[in-house]
């Protein structure tokens, strides 16, 4: 059976991410739009050998942030 | 005590202007190990001009405990010299839009209430002098911390890895509405700025 390979890469996904990152900017979604930053970046960095490790102080501020979304 | 400050070379705070040119050396290039300029244990560079403003937070020792600078954009500014490419939209250049940099903590205040003075003293300063913007290069996660407290940032590029760490430039107003909304964060209930050092021929025109 002949596979067609998906018409998805890294660059692709990378134009998606920036089309809503300018969508978050031009509507005042700051907070959004920095995740989506963030999300291009490590993008960027991932080379696909598993080496990309995010750093663990933004992981435990995201956790602390969504900890006091839950409590309000 | 919070201090404003015009002029890196203001000839009435030479001694407080040195000790926070100190400050600086010890955070910056000491404390995080950045590879920029510094003399006899002094920390200043190109951007510290006769038209740069500070804002230096001063504990009851007489040492400088915080400081930030803040440079008019329609003067050379490092964002605009350094790192233009971290910007996706027109680069700020107005005498209503500050750059704000070398933003100084000693490492064992970093929990006290020097922050939110000196948070308070930048939006004071601000509408003190009628500016009403400031962008900056800023880690991530410091941002992330700052839009928590209710700072209403814009980034205005993407992130990217500086030392390993991954910095934005974003830019922010400064209001009366932020002043009062970072009053009441910090549990500030008025001025924090208490000495105002303008350069003498600012003083000179204002007799």
């Amino acid at each position: 059976m002949r596979r067609t390979p998906p018409p998805y890469d890294d660059k692709w996904a990378i134009a998606r991410l920036r089309e809503v990152w300018e969508w978050a900017v031009a509507t005042n979604r700051h907070f959004v739009a920095y995740l989506l930053g963030m999300a291009i970046l490590a993008f960027e960095l991932d080379t696909g050998d598993r080496k990309f490790k995010p750093s663990q102080p933004r992981a435990t501020d995201m956790a602390e942030h969504l900890a006091q979304t839950k409590n309000k | 005590m919070v201090q404003l400050i015009v002029g890196a070379t203001n000839p009435t705070c030479r001694v407080l202007l040195a000790k926070m040119f100190r400050h600086r050396y010890e955070i910056f290039v000491k404390e995080k190990g950045w590879d920029i300029k510094s003399y006899n244990g002094l920390e200043f560079d190109q951007y510290d001009t006769p038209e740069t403003i500070y804002v230096v937070d001063v504990d009851g020792d007489g040492n400088v405990a915080a400081s930030t600078r803040m440079v008019y954009t329609d003067q050379p500014f490092m964002l605009a010299d350094i790192f233009s490419h971290m910007f996706e939209c027109e680069i700020p250049r107005n005498r209503e839009c500050w750059e704000l940099t070398r933003g100084a903590m000693s490492k064992h205040l970093r929990r006290s209430g020097h922050y939110g003075r000196i948070q308070c003293a930048l939006l004071e300063a601000a509408l003190l002098f009628g500016v009403n913007k400031a962008c900056g290069l800023f880690s991530v996660e410091l941002l992330m911390s700052k839009i928590r407290f209710g700072l209403d940032a814009k980034p205005l590029g993407q992130p990217q890895m500086i030392d390993g760490e991954p910095h934005v430039a974003a830019g922010f107003p400064l209001n009366g509405e932020m002043l009062e909304r970072t009053r009441a964060l910090f549990k500030l209930k008025g001025p924090v700025i208490e000495h105002i050092h303008t350069m003498p021929a600012q003083r000179k025109a204002a007799a």
